[in-house]
């Protein structure tokens, strides 16, 4: 009896934090679930401005602006659409001209997008499964990027020289 | 080939019968003694299979002191680039102390478009010896490195190479290009005339600095010129509005009236007379230019080279 | 030849793993003491010998830079280090495989030595890890072998990953492993006792010194991982709730709860089905890990490349052990035994509470890990979960947990009663509310959540300290004493680690500047000077080095490097560390500005009792050594404790809970 009742008592507590804790995983997974974008997703049905979402694709040659006083904007493609991005923050190192990036932000009124996280990968030859997946659908697949090549550009802003970005003709657009 | 069939053999055996070992000591007849025996033979052929998949037997192994050695040996216009790059980076590893060897590796980084690794070779030779060619060679390097702009830093190497060996073409040059980036085409021209006059009249160095400086100091002033634009300058766009075109060339008649002493003004006068269909003009400008600046005989090979290019000088008197 | 010979040794191991299996299934047919177990033992040697030589042979191709291996080309060069060719070989997907797989073999050697005391359940357990021996060195060999050649061969190789190239990246990968590996054994002591139908508390006292080495060395790998990315990414963090980070966070979290759950069990034969659960999934979690961080399903700024081959493999590894352990569990779960009931005082009922938390936590993780990939699979538009899913989850589970952790060592067993335990926790009582105060004036305008887990944190270090006080003295056996000091030091690192989280949550926000040298900017006090910018090259790389004046801290010497034969930049950050916390720089790229002048991103942020994190990772990884040196001490199986007993002392481990605040 007394032990039927213990059982009873474990049973339902279990029950409760196990359904306290789904209920948590439930509103916190609707309020702050990220959506992500690609850039033609963009433009054919924009999201809202100020609402929080992830956008990828390719960074395009030659658009990465870099102003004296910090932080850098550039665009990203995915063959479709563009999106100019702006970061007040410090570029990943792995972020390249012409590879996957994905980045998290809201949209402004004017369509551009303020980012305050980019994740650029630490594989280079990794493309984020987002951009990838995105970049298929667009057509443009990975084949058609120059990957190699690029050090100079790379290396370029290691050393204390002025870096002004190449003018690298652009592949994609 | 046969020591590594024989090593895996081996292992592979030793191993088979250390694992079926304890089943053929406990065994307690023929029979279990045959399934030791068996178990053992499935394991090494079992391993032997599984190692077949893919397996490359007869692929040796190589070393990185083996490459070394091998590129040392051979002769360097054999090699592929990685193994030529390969070859100048286990030389100047092997010999740190030998500027000239840093230096090689440099330049060959330089030439296959690492800059900044070139840069840092040429920086470490530098260290060990003060190399006019390699300081030149370094300001170039930065040069490249920061899109054919002449960076402080490049500007000092060229100083410092030019102050070494003044008959160097490269940094004087590109010294010249420097002070023509920041608008003082006075020194341009001073060094441009300065290191043609230096050279062997026929110097092919010399002839391509006289026609670079041709085209650069005849530019019309005003307006960023970009020092990219290498482009033949006569193929340069003469798209302006004539009421511009009068008004400059009024304004640069009035300043040489001033102060004659000024080549790229009289360069100038002369490029844009002849592109305006005036070459009489033209060549008036360059007698001017002549006269004042002939007796040098840097400037003059810039003039001539002016001339030519305009194609004033067949019917030129002089 | 050394290529070939690794590759040979690879597949003896592989094949030596499947008679460990084999052999080891039989000699436990046979009670266990037959030449077959025997056999079984010699095969599991076999194959530690075989990948340990493998590993070794792979080493010495790292250090003669033999680029004709495919794996070694992608992942070392000639002016490397000598000591990150050596962890080259653990620095990439095939290599770390390798390391995994002989770690597996040595628990399967392990189990055959010093594993469960009864000789069939002993063979049972070595077979069963022979089965996921046999799994791994089977991906080894034929999916993942880091023996592969390449003919033609490249004259130089690629490096390994520079942001690799660092001491705590050496280490970092095998602790984990350890960690990971270490829950194959109370896996598989798991299964074997579901299969021997042995009772729960014998089950639960074979794995539970496994499971606490496991636990311990995955908790100071873990730690490792977040210095590292804490100093080295030059994010300006520690903990980013990325998949890959998650992927070893989940197992961590079972582990806790299964350490704690074996105690119960053991002692008083207390949910004994539990914790043979949680020792099954546990390790299924580790191999989920593996998936996510090896297959690139999952964007993520640690994961290897995208390979959807290998996460195939992984998935079917994971399919296989999953279903044998679970099948087991739910055929064989009666024989446990129903567990003895307890009242809801009692130390069960807390330690109960606590593994509920905890395994709730590892269940929002999870699913808020693996919610986009379902989400894909379902062709429903791409979306991720970061951190503010966690922090509104995970977090405060945990922090429920760290409220109950320091009440549980003074409740007695079973019958319970929570008055004597309130009485002598007076003083933490009276402690929490000022502790709570004191925080939050602390950390002024600090979130609401930091302010709660640094007050938590305070609770915990005080009932820590009360426990150290009262528990050690009163433990008579050495095993005892040393296990209830472990407890005591775990449990007030788990408290660090929550103040210091709960500080970090509450920190200034970061400055990005770009700065040319001779320019101020100010961070949490701290005057930061850009001084000059010089060449510091090294082996493998090109760097520029910052010279940064910081007040109060002197000069902090930041470096942006480029490794050029990866062909990568990273940053070295400068770090000036004082009690009130680190002033944390890190440069970026240099830029031309308007005025001729060239600036330098420089990234300041002030992380404030960082230290807290870092000496309570210590504490509870020396806790945990201490507590597995206790119990290793202790009789192999503990007499059963009475009903009501109180003995804060006898042979306990770290109680649940962790702060990611």
């Amino acid at each position: 009896m007394i032990k039927a009742r213990r059982r009873l008592w474990i049973i339902a507590s279990g029950a409760v934090v196990l359904a306290l804790a789904a209920t948590l995983a439930g509103v916190a997974l609707r309020d702050t679930m990220v959506f992500f974008y690609s850039p033609s997703m963009v433009s054919e049905n924009p999201p809202q401005p100020g609402q929080r979402v992830r956008v990828g694709g390719l960074v395009v040659h030659g658009s990465v602006d870099r102003p004296g006083e910090g932080g850098a904007n550039f665009t990203v493609t995915d063959g479709r659409g563009d999106i100019r991005i702006e970061y007040a923050g410090s570029l990943p190192d792995l972020f390249r001209e012409g590879q996957g990036i994905v980045a998290e932000g809201l949209f402004g009124e004017m369509g551009v997008f303020t980012a305050d996280r980019v994740l650029a990968k630490h594989d280079e030859t990794y493309m984020p499964p987002e951009v990838a997946e995105a970049l298929r659908q667009s057509g443009l697949s990975m084949d058609d990027e120059g990957y190699g090549g690029d050090r100079i550009e790379a290396s370029g802003n290691l050393y204390r020289g002025p870096a002004v970005p190449p003018a690298a003709e652009d592949p994609v657009g | 080939m046969i020591v590594f069939a024989v090593v895996i053999a081996l292992i592979g055996m030793v191993g088979a019968l250390y694992i079926a070992s304890p089943l053929a000591k406990g065994a307690t007849g023929p029979f279990m003694r045959l399934a030791a025996f068996g178990i053992a033979a499935l394991i090494a052929l079992g391993a032997l299979g599984a190692y077949l998949v893919g397996g490359s037997p007869g692929l040796e192994g190589r070393p990185y002191t083996e490459v070394e050695r091998r590129l040392a040996e051979a002769e360097p216009e054999t090699l592929t680039l990685p193994e030529q790059e390969e070859r100048l980076r286990s030389i100047a590893r092997r010999n740190p102390d030998d500027a000239q060897a840093q230096a090689m590796l440099g330049r060959f980084l330089s030439r296959t478009d690492r800059h900044l690794e070139g840069v840092a070779m040429m920086e470490r030779s530098l260290r060990i010896e003060a190399d006019p060619r390699v300081m030149s060679d370094l300001g170039q390097s930065l040069v490249a490195l920061n899109e054919g702009q002449v960076t402080p830093e490049a500007e000092r190497a060229f100083l410092a190479a030019a102050s070494a060996d003044p008959d160097l073409p490269e940094p004087a040059f590109f010294l010249g290009a420097a002070a023509y980036d920041a608008g003082d085409r006075e020194t341009a021209a001073e060094r441009w005339a300065g290191i043609v006059g230096r050279l062997e009249p026929g110097d092919p160095f010399g002839q391509a600095i006289a026609s670079r400086a041709a085209d650069l100091l005849s530019r019309p002033q005003g307006g960023p010129v970009s020092e990219d634009d290498a482009a033949p300058f006569a193929d340069a766009d003469p798209d302006d509005t004539d009421a511009m075109v009068d008004g400059m060339i009024g304004g640069l008649e009035a300043r040489l009236q001033d102060d004659p002493d000024d080549l790229s003004g009289w360069m100038t006068l002369a490029r844009v007379r002849a592109m305006t269909g005036e070459p009489d003009a033209a060549r008036s400008a360059l007698t001017q230019a002549r006269s004042r600046f002939g007796a040098d005989a840097g400037a003059e090979a810039i003039i001539t080279a002016l001339e030519t290019a305009l194609g004033t000088n067949e019917d030129s008197e002089t | 030849m050394i290529a070939e010979a690794g590759r040979f040794l690879v597949a003896l191991a592989f094949i030596a793993s499947l008679a460990q299996m084999v052999l080891a299934w039989r000699g436990a047919d046979h009670g266990g003491l037959e030449g077959w177990t025997r056999a079984g033992r010699a095969a599991a040697e076999a194959a530690v010998a075989s990948a340990g030589l493998a590993f070794l042979l792979l080493i010495i191709a790292f250090v003669q830079s033999d680029f004709t291996i495919a794996y070694v080309a992608g992942h070392s060069h000639v002016d490397k280090p000598l000591v990150y060719k050596i962890a080259g070989a653990w620095g990439g997907h095939e290599g770390s495989m390798l390391l995994w797989c002989l770690l597996l073999a040595v628990f399967g050697l392990g189990l055959a030595r010093v594993g469960p005391r009864e000789p069939a359940m002993r063979s049972r357990a070595v077979s069963f890890q022979g089965l996921l021996q046999t799994l791994f060195f089977g991906f080894l060999a034929f999916a993942s072998n880091p023996f592969d050649r390449l003919d033609p061969a490249p004259v130089q190789g690629n490096d390994l990953n520079p942001i690799l190239q660092d001491p705590a990246l050496v280490m970092h990968p095998p602790l984990l492993y350890v960690g990971y590996v270490g829950l194959s054994a109370a896996f598989a002591i798991a299964a074997a006792g579901l299969m021997q139908r042995s009772g729960g508390r014998e089950v639960a006292a074979a794995l539970r010194p496994w499971a606490l080495g496991a636990w311990t060395s995955l908790t100071a790998g873990i730690a490792l991982g977040a210095w590292w990315a804490y100093y080295e990414l030059g994010w300006g963090g520690w903990w980013f709730w990325d998949p890959v980070e998650n992927a070893s966070f989940m197992p961590w979290l079972l582990g806790a709860a299964l350490i704690h759950s074996a105690i119960a069990t053991e002692k008083r034969g207390a949910f004994p089905g539990w914790t043979v659960f949680l020792a099954l999934l546990a390790y299924v979690l580790s191999i989920l890990g593996a998936f996510l961080v090896r297959s690139g399903v999952i964007t993520s700024v640690h994961a290897f490349a995208l390979d959807p081959e290998r996460g195939v493999w992984i998935l079917g590894m994971l399919g296989v052990s999953a279903v044998a352990g679970f099948a087991l569990f739910a055929t064989r779960a009666g024989s446990l035994g129903e567990g003895d009931g307890f009242a809801p005082t009692s130390r069960e009922a807390f330690i109960g509470a606590n593994n509920l938390l905890l395994a709730a936590a590892a269940g929002v993780v999870l699913l808020g890990t693996l919610y986009p990939l379902f989400v894909e699979l379902l062709g429903m538009p791409m979306v991720s979960v970061g951190p503010p899913y966690f922090d509104a989850t995970a977090t405060p589970l945990m922090m429920a947990a760290l409220a109950l952790l320091p009440l549980a060592p003074f409740l007695p067993w079973a019958n319970g009663g929570a008055k004597p335990a309130l009485r002598q926790m007076r003083a933490a009582l009276a402690l929490v509310p000022v502790a709570a105060a004191g925080a939050a004036l602390l950390w002024f305008g600090a979130p609401v959540m930091a302010v709660i887990a640094g007050a938590l944190g305070a609770w915990v270090l005080a009932g820590a300290a009360m426990d150290a006080v009262s528990g050690i003295p009163a433990a008579k056996a050495r095993g005892a004493k040393l296990a209830a000091a472990g407890r005591a030091l775990a449990h007030a690192g788990v408290g660090f680690i929550a103040l210091g989280a709960a500080a970090d949550a509450s920190r200034p926000p970061d400055i990005n500047a770009a700065m040319a040298p001779g320019e101020t900017i100010e961070i949490a006090g701290h005057r930061v000077t850009l001084r000059e910018i010089a060449r510091a090259d090294g082996p493998n790389y090109l760097a520029d080095r910052a010279r940064v004046s910081v007040s109060g801290r002197g000069d902090l010497f930041p470096e942006r490097r480029f490794y050029w034969g990866a062909d990568q930049h990273t940053r070295e950050v400068g770090l000036g560390s004082g009690i009130e916390g680190d002033v944390y720089l890190s440069i970026g790229e240099a830029r031309p500005r308007a005025d001729g002048s060239t600036a330098y991103e420089v990234r300041a942020a002030f992380h404030p009792l960082i230290w807290a994190l870092g000496l309570g990772a210590s504490l509870v990884v020396l806790g945990g050594l201490l507590a597995l040196i206790g119990r290793l001490r202790a009789p192999v199986l503990e007499p059963r404790r009475k009903a009501g007993a109180v003995a804060p002392g006898k042979g306990a481990a770290p109680e649940p809970a962790e702060a990611g605040a």
